[in-house]
């Protein structure tokens, strides 16, 4: 081949390389995106979650009838050895409460099995919120209801602290009413989803919205809807850009014709694979990277050593991916027969 | 005509490999614009935090306590009609907050009443020509015909004194950017804040902007609303910019990758309109002998090109119909007529290539 068809076809090569290397670093980024919003959602509880948004239903409830579905569900969430955590999104004061009878929530101070079924009396406030300062400068706390001691103060994971948005602090479910709001329960199992549910709804909460975050392991986050896609649009790169080299092989397709099977494949792979090698690589390098700058840049987040690290994995895969596509489309491309169609 | 027709019977008798590229072409389109609109709402919401921010503006995330309204003592609100007097706060009632006695206007449209001169530094669009007495009513654009000239607003009669540009916007730090062209907007004097109900009361209370407040005037007023029951988180107008910047690098991400999808399949498109046409050149060839002329072949090209841009731009102007549709009011699909010029002006590059081959070829054919 000459050295200005080599240069013309490591050109296309690197077009090629460079937009898949782009859709590769925005399925790895997409992957990572659903693996933290899962972790997110879990609040620091172990293994899958279901979150359930509840709102105060129009039916009428005897208070007694509640008091009674509530401890029912305390009871369940201990035999059952899970955790719920509720925190409001608008009803009721800006608190969580938590349910943590075997210590499941990191974040959580422990308490006592003979503690759990007293009144609380005993908040925590979270940390960097508006109202641990004001607690920490005057001791005055406008937003917690009255006859509450503060404890403590703790910190929650910084990704929670988003989902979260502007929740003051945490205490115990005591023998208070529960409130609406978002309930975690760290289970994705059916049956218990549902005996939950029953339980909420003897409570006098109807459910305005049901999430599910299992745990985010590679099987079930490539299922998710924004990864699927993801995952879609880089296969459709790849269709496109095999059929894109394929007309240009076509154009060329004389250069195939002669000689045996063995002694042409031999050719093709030194002149198309090995020579397209430099035009793939830079291609495909240049697009994971110049997508994970771009993320950089308009997030202003400036890239760490593990983002290089990332980036670096990302980038192999891509080299990989378009070399298995080139050689595909060239052994498609110099099968007999395929240079007369 | 003729001509174009052929063109389209070109790109017909190659639907195999067409359809599905014009259809990847479409759905990332679609998408595309989809995140465009998106972007361009989360940017105009970041403009508006920036210009509360340089203002070291406070604002309030509210919880309630559920099932009644707050019952927020009457000094708070003096204290906040006070320093909305001053110019140092504002604050505003939206969406339907007005109970049915509340207001009366002939269409019914969702209100915004604004409380505080500071609103006109902040949005110029919001201040009629001419200084105008307060209370005063700008209807949305999309009321421009409509005309009525006044309102009635808790029992006070407000004068209808003028019609808002289209695309205006209001900016809050809750709700974000909110289109007012199916609105009307109500700029109210702080001696009516008090008259409002209970409802829409709570909602001016928790919609309160401050500008460089002490610390003490902050406490002061979460302090009072809690004891009404309304419990206020402030939070200052930089930390709206922290949260909503992260948002960007999924726009650029998601957008990024349709592009290279749209890239990827135009290339596919391109080597496939340029086989085509050496195919076809042949009976092109035949016609120009026979008088075909440059603007012909043109014209062909066109007709192949227009019919791969089909499916994309019927794809783009439902979508953009659906979402003028589902949701009126909200900024939809702002994106659409981007991603359309953008679309329309890949074609024109590629007419112009293709174009440019199917001339070179014909040299090439004739010489030989």
């Amino acid at each position: 081949m000459l050295r200005n068809q080599r240069l013309r076809m490591n050109l296309r090569l690197a077009f090629g390389g460079f937009f898949i290397g782009i859709l590769t670093a925005s399925l790895v980024w997409s992957f990572q995106g659903v693996r933290e919003s899962r972790e997110q959602a879990a609040l620091g509880m172990p293994g899958g979650v279901t979150v359930l948004y509840t709102f105060e239903g129009p039916w009428v409830i005897a208070a007694a009838d509640a008091a009674a579905a509530r401890e029912e569900l305390k009871t369940y969430v201990r035999e059952r050895s899970l955790a719920l955590v509720i925190s409001s999104t608008g009803d009721g004061r800006p608190e969580i409460l938590v349910h943590d009878p075997h210590g499941l929530v990191s974040w959580f101070p422990r308490v006592a099995p003979e503690d759990l079924n007293s009144a609380v009396s005993e908040v925590y406030l979270l940390k960097g919120t508006y109202s641990e300062r004001r607690w920490s400068e005057s001791a005055a706390t406008p937003l917690l209801p009255s006859g509450v001691v503060v404890a403590g103060v703790i910190s929650i994971p910084p990704d929670a602290g988003l989902l979260l948005d502007r929740v003051q602090y945490a205490r115990r479910v005591g023998r208070e009413p529960l409130p609406p709001g978002r309930y975690a329960v760290n289970t994705t199992d059916e049956t218990q989803v549902r005996h939950v549910l029953s339980l909420l709804r003897r409570m006098g909460l109807a459910i305005a919205g049901r999430f599910e975050a299992p745990p985010p392991t590679v099987g079930n986050v490539i299922l998710e809807g924004s990864v699927a896609f993801a995952l879609v649009v880089l296969l459709s790169g790849h269709g496109c850009i095999a059929l894109y080299w394929s007309l240009y092989l076509r154009e060329r397709a004389g250069e195939f014709g002669a000689g045996g099977r063995r002694a042409r494949l031999r050719g093709l792979v030194r002149e198309y694979l090995v020579g397209g090698l430099p035009g793939l690589a830079a291609g495909a390098v240049l697009g994971v990277f110049l997508a994970g700058l771009m993320v950089a840049v308009v997030g202003r987040a400036p890239l760490s050593a593990g983002n290089l690290q990332m980036l670096a994995g990302v980038a192999v895969a891509a080299v990989i991916s378009v070399m298995a596509t080139w050689s595909t489309t060239l052994y498609v491309g110099s099968a007999p027969g395929a240079a007369g169609r | 005509m003729r001509y174009v027709g052929d063109g389209f019977a070109i790109a017909l008798r190659r639907w195999p490999t067409l359809v599905p590229l014009t259809g990847m072409i479409a759905v990332a389109c679609v998408v595309l614009s989809l995140i465009l609109s998106n972007a361009l709402v989360e940017v105009a919401g970041l403009r508006g935090a920036r210009l509360l921010h340089e203002r070291r503006a406070v604002a309030f995330s509210a919880y309630y306590q559920h099932g009644a309204a707050s019952r927020v003592g009457d000094d708070t609100v003096r204290y906040l009609a006070e320093m909305i007097d001053r110019r140092a706060a504002y604050t505003a009632v939206l969406g339907d907050m007005l109970g049915p006695g509340e207001l009366d206007f002939p269409a019914w449209p969702e209100a915004i009443v604004l409380f505080g001169d500071a609103v006109s530094d902040l949005f110029p669009e919001l201040q009629p020509g001419e200084p105008t007495p307060l209370p005063f009513a700008l209807r949305g654009a999309r009321f421009a015909g409509q005309n009525a000239d006044a309102l009635n607003l808790a029992g006070e009669r407000v004068p209808i004194v003028g019609t808002l540009p289209p695309g205006a916007t209001f900016f809050d730090m809750g709700r974000g950017v909110i289109s007012l062209d199916h609105r009307i907007v109500i700029r109210a004097p702080v001696r009516m804040l008090p008259l409002l109900a209970p409802i829409a009361r709570q909602e001016a209370l928790l919609r309160a902007v401050m500008f460089a407040p002490a610390g003490e005037v902050v406490n002061a007023y979460v302090s009072g609303c809690a004891q009404g029951g309304l419990f206020l988180v402030p939070f200052p107008a930089i930390e709206y910019l922290q949260r909503h910047r992260e948002s960007l690098p999924f726009y650029a991400m998601h957008g990024g990758a349709m592009l290279s999808l749209v890239a990827l399949a135009f290339a596919a498109l391109m080597a496939s309109a340029r086989s085509a046409m050496r195919q076809e050149l042949g009976t092109l060839r035949v016609r120009e002998t026979v008088g075909a002329k440059g603007l012909q072949v043109g014209l062909r090209i066109g007709g192949f090109l227009a019919a791969v841009v089909l499916v994309p731009v019927a794809f783009l102007s439902l979508f953009a119909l659906a979402s003028a549709q589902v949701v009126p009011g909200t900024p939809g699909a702002q994106g659409v007529p981007w991603v359309f010029s953008a679309l329309l002006l890949a074609c024109l590059c590629m007419w112009f290539a293709l174009m440019r081959d199917a001339r070179l070829q014909g040299q090439v054919g004739r010489s030989a």
